[in-house]
């Protein structure tokens, strides 16, 4: 979603947290680096972590669950991290000047995404959904940005 | 939308739950109809639903639990564990084995002084049970609680017993309770969560103690708000956002229409695949939640003499009221196993009064009145028939002082109460010595009270089993044993 909405930090080396924490309740991730400098401790799970089954850090983990659940739906829909990565995309796509059209915008949106171009059906569905929101292009294509964070393409490794 | 959902054992589901949401074209509003479809599909044979209500090992006596968490440990000495001799031999030295000294030095017998409990206490009620001052709410119902007297657990620091009351287990990670429940029992409501936590700590265990470990994940349990949050906090994580408005606004039904049809559109190019299904279905009961939470939790239906009755509106009790009102209201709507946890993310969580046991009283005011409410609420409405509410911290406090004004935990010897469904109304069971130090009398072991619970609900604790790592396990270990004596 990072790499998508153009937020990724790609900074490397330097402390993961700050030096000196005192305990790790209430830990918040403070930055947009890449998922190698992301902490994990036991107290502070950052939540997309929690809902998408990473190994508990308390506990041996020899195989990894899978679950699919509803509070994962609930955070793609809903929660303010994808709405604000599909918000920043948005305007990341509206305001590149080589992407003339509709067309050529999904299918840089696309191929950020899902490492593929739209399938014609996926064309049709998501640029008539631009077009029919009218006026408001950045609403629009956050929400086309959003729903491919939300679906399953996404999701999953075909 | 009567072509798909005509499912029977002579026409096989031609049609999957894929192709069913691709022809249910009137958009999200029809989700709850595809459920319905795909209910039908599973009966033909396709995946079961691990939320299905399934039939316990015997008879139940109550069908949910609510459980009213003191986080910290309540003090029994100063609330409902009457001990004249602490009164008597006031600031005197007793040789005692402090279970602090005892797990970091092995030291027994060491000179603790006497602090005599802070509140007074008087005899209630018909069954003239002694309770003290603290919570004189709680005491108009001491004839319909039973009490277990003699309890004792594991782990002497927070986080250790915190976890053991929540899963049976100090260090290794386990399902909690109300998991265990979940997954024994099902759920009574498809759009509800089955267990719900509210205002959980994210302390001491966290999230562990509403954790499925190693359970399916839809066992989980759901937390609603955070513990020590505001009352605006009190809502399901991430269906936030229509609980201001009660309802999805247009943009957002054109979003998760949106998403929807994208899914649908690339599910379609692989039929079959059951992982992919299972998000569409993940989908479904989001937007079910997302529907149906909101009203549940949204108390200003209520009447004012029922929210005044939580002592909702004033203060201190507002936020602990709202919260029982919720636990309420989820139980009335078919939720299983409700926690709301009076505690805060803190290493000293809010009962936890090592050096000023007089802030006692705060907290007893905050929980009292709702409390009290509840069990009349429930009363009132006849959910205490099928219903248990259960009350209690992970340890009690000692009765020896710490530091001159504070009492040190108590693992060895405390107090929970129940109330309602299949347990003695007026009954006390157990006991602790003269000091209320150490059970002694009819112990009750937190695993024997985790068994009894479960046996309540008509569940069989040893026959409670999950497979994991090449054995079962079970909520109890090898251990509990149902004490028979408090039930109906």
């Amino acid at each position: 979603m990072l790499a998508a909405s153009g937020e990724l930090d790609l900074t490397t080396g330097g402390p993961t947290y700050k030096v000196g924490m005192g305990a790790d309740y209430n830990f918040a991730q403070p930055s947009n680096r890449r998922s190698v400098y992301l902490p994990v401790f036991r107290n502070a799970l950052p939540e997309l972590f929690q809902v998408f089954d990473f190994a508990d850090p308390s506990m041996v983990v020899g195989r990894r669950n899978v679950s699919t659940v509803a509070p994962q739906a609930l955070f793609l829909m809903n929660h303010p991290f994808p709405r604000e990565q599909a918000e920043a995309a948005a305007k990341r796509l509206l305001a590149d000047t080589s992407l003339g059209n509709d067309d050529a915008r999904l299918d840089f949106a696309t191929r950020a995404i899902l490492g593929r171009g739209p399938t014609s059906d996926e064309r049709t569905t998501l640029t008539g959904f631009v077009k029919a929101r009218g006026d408001d292009h950045d609403a629009a294509w956050a929400d086309v940005v959003h729903a491919l964070f939300a679906s399953t393409d996404f999701r999953y490794v075909n | 939308l009567s072509h798909f959902v005509q499912v029977t054992p002579m026409n096989p589901p031609a049609i999957t739950r894929r192709s069913a949401l691709q022809a249910a074209a009137c958009g999200f509003g029809y989700l709850a109809l595809a459920g319905l479809a795909g209910r039908n599909a599973a009966l033909a044979g396709a995946a079961a639903n691990p939320l299905a209500m399934k039939l316990p090992h015997f008879a139940p006596r109550a069908k949910r639990i609510i459980f009213l968490f003191m986080q910290g440990g309540v003090s029994h000495v100063d609330s409902f564990d009457y001990k004249p001799e602490l009164f008597r031999l006031d600031g005197q030295s007793v040789p005692f084995d402090n279970a602090r000294k005892v797990a970091n030095s092995g030291q027994r017998g060491t000179a603790e002084r006497i602090m005599k409990p802070l509140w007074n206490f008087s005899q209630h009620g018909e069954t003239g049970r002694w309770a003290s001052t603290l919570f004189p709410e709680m005491n108009k119902h001491l004839d319909e609680l039973c009490f277990i007297h003699s309890l004792h657990t594991e782990g002497v620091a927070h986080g250790p017993a915190t976890l053991f009351l929540h899963t049976g287990a100090t260090q290794f990670v386990r399902p909690s309770m109300g998991s265990w429940i979940l997954y024994g029992l099902g759920t009574e409501n498809d759009n509800l969560p089955g267990f719900v936590s509210i205002a959980p700590s994210a302390g001491n265990g966290g999230a562990r103690n509403y954790g499925n470990a190693f359970l399916p994940p839809a066992y989980q349990g759901t937390a609603i708000g955070k513990a020590g949050g505001p009352a605006s906090d009190l809502v399901i994580r991430n269906a936030t956002a229509s609980a201001a408005s009660k309802l999805a606004t247009p943009e957002q039904r054109k979003r998760f229409e949106l998403m929807r049809q994208l899914n649908a559109e690339q599910l379609s190019r692989t039929p079959g695949d059951a992982e992919i299904e299972a998000v569409i279905d993940s989908y479904e009961l989001a937007w079910r939640m997302q529907m149906n939470a909101p009203g549940v939790l949204d108390i200003d239906q209520e009447s004012k003499s029922t929210l005044d009755l939580y002592g909702i509106g004033h203060e201190p009790t507002d936020v602990y009221g709202r919260q029982c009102l919720m636990a309420r209201r989820l139980v009335e709507s078919g939720v299983r196993y409700v926690q709301v946890t009076y505690g805060d993310n803190s290493a000293n969580p809010r009962w936890d009064q090592h050096s000023n046991m007089p802030k006692h009283a705060d907290h007893a005011a905050s929980v009292d009145k709702p409390i009290a409410g509840l069990l009349t609420d429930l009363r009132q409405r006849g959910l205490l028939e099928d219903t248990l509410v259960w009350w209690g911290g992970e340890f009690g406090r000692t009765p020896y002082s710490q530091g001159g004004s504070g009492r040190d935990h108590n693992p060895t010897g405390f107090t929970h109460w129940l109330a309602g469904a299949g347990v003695k109304p007026g009954f006390s069971f157990g006991a602790t010595d003269d000091f209320g130090h150490t059970a002694v009398r009819d112990k009750v072991h937190m695993h024997d009270l985790h068994a009894t619970l479960l046996h309540v609900l008509g569940l069989d604790h040893e026959r409670l089993t999950y497979r994991y790592a090449g054995r079962n396990f079970r909520l109890t270990d090898v251990f509990g044993n149902v004490k028979r004596e408090i039930l109906t």
